[in-house]
């Protein structure tokens, strides 16, 4: 490895690691296996791809979904327990809101949540985004909306029922 | 509040301001980085980008290889195992002869033999086959048991004839034999011609 595939991969991992985990756990639970095989299936990659992040985020995709498919046999209530062993975020000060929103996020539709999680943590425009998932940037951008508004919705409702209950 | 790309909203409740301040509550929140071993990745990927595809290649090579030597042990078992199964079915069909089976009272010149040969003791230095004259006029036949001679003979054809029914603990005897009619099988002078052969 060059200079300059050791400084790729260096800011692909700080710039894009974490979301690119987070992005891989919507399918599956073992997203840092996923990351790391995408890695390895870049570093084969000759020439390396122009758009470096946009095929990353591909192949996460395409790799989490097909591990997603070899784990399917398992029973919700085991994936649920391996979601709940590895958090999506980190905790923030109140750290009970972090997982209140998390849990939240989580309940949304993977149509709706999927371009949620590439705009807000892995930054993408919604043009990248419509290539990513297939669909054309105004679909993509509906599904950003609708999946914003329930989960504010959910996340407001829940707050007054806890302010009603105090 | 849209990010510069965004068309409009449409078909949203509440306020921008509640909207946009949503999505900055959600950005707020930071993705773990504790789950990737970022050293371990970037050892992992300098591994993977010296293994150039000429490796690949080479890998690839030592499985065609191992398949082949598989391939070749396989086909020499089955070939052994066949050779086995071959061997085991002969020696049954040795055992009892076609003429044996279905008529008791027909023998072959070759089961002939067999008998002769199972109850005299012969030497390894003796001919497999000799014919002399006994008192009789006929031709006394000296063999040793051959599965090869046993199925050439047979198969020479006309070998179960009544003619060739043997006595028991005597000699087989080959040669003309007034008192009785002609043989559908073989003469005496094709006999001779396939003993010469065999010698």
């Amino acid at each position: 490895m060059d200079r300059a595939e050791h400084e790729l991969v260096s800011w692909l991992l700080d710039e894009h690691g974490p979301a690119l985990v987070l992005y891989a756990q919507q399918w599956c639970d073992i997203p840092e296996d996923v990351v790391q095989e995408s890695l390895m299936k870049l570093m084969a990659e000759r020439p390396v791809p122009d758009n470096v992040v946009g095929w990353m985020y591909r192949v996460v995709r395409n790799t989490a979904v097909s591990a997603s498919r070899a784990v399917k046999a398992r029973s919700r209530h085991e994936q649920a327990a391996a979601s709940q062993r590895h958090p999506w975020f980190q905790n923030s000060h109140d750290g009970s809101d972090t997982e209140f929103i998390t849990a939240r996020l989580a309940s949304l539709p993977l149509e709706q949540r999927e371009p949620i999680v590439l705009r807000m943590w892995s930054g993408l425009s919604f043009q990248q985004i419509a290539e990513l998932v297939g669909v054309s940037t105004s679909t993509a951008h509906r599904h950003y909306q609708q999946g914003i508004e329930r989960l504010r919705s959910m996340c407001e409702s829940t707050t007054h029922t806890r302010e009603a209950n105090k | 509040m849209n990010p510069p790309d965004l068309p409009p909203e449409h078909g949203t409740s509440g306020s921008p301001e509640d909207h946009a301040l949503f999505e900055t509550r959600l950005k707020d929140m930071v993705p773990r980085s504790d789950r990737l071993d970022r050293d371990r990745l970037i050892f992992l990927a300098g591994r993977a980008s010296v293994e150039s595809p000429a490796d690949v290649y080479a890998v690839m090579q030592t499985a065609r290889t191992r398949n082949r030597w598989s391939t070749a042990v396989a086909c020499l078992t089955t070939a052994a195992v066949m050779l086995l199964v071959f061997a085991f079915l002969n020696r049954e069909d040795n055992r009892t002869s076609p003429a044996q089976v279905g008529n008791d009272s027909i023998a072959t010149p070759a089961q002939s033999w067999r008998n002769s040969d199972s109850n005299r003791e012969g030497s390894p230095s003796d001919p497999p086959i000799s014919t002399k004259t006994n008192p009789s006029g006929g031709l006394d036949v000296d063999s040793r048991s051959t599965t090869t001679r046993d199925w050439h003979l047979f198969s020479v054809g006309g070998l179960a004839s009544h003619r060739d029914e043997p006595t028991s603990g005597q000699p087989h005897k080959l040669g003309p034999d007034p008192h009785q009619e002609p043989t559908r099988g073989l003469k005496t002078s094709d006999w001779q011609r396939v003993f010469d052969d065999l010698l």
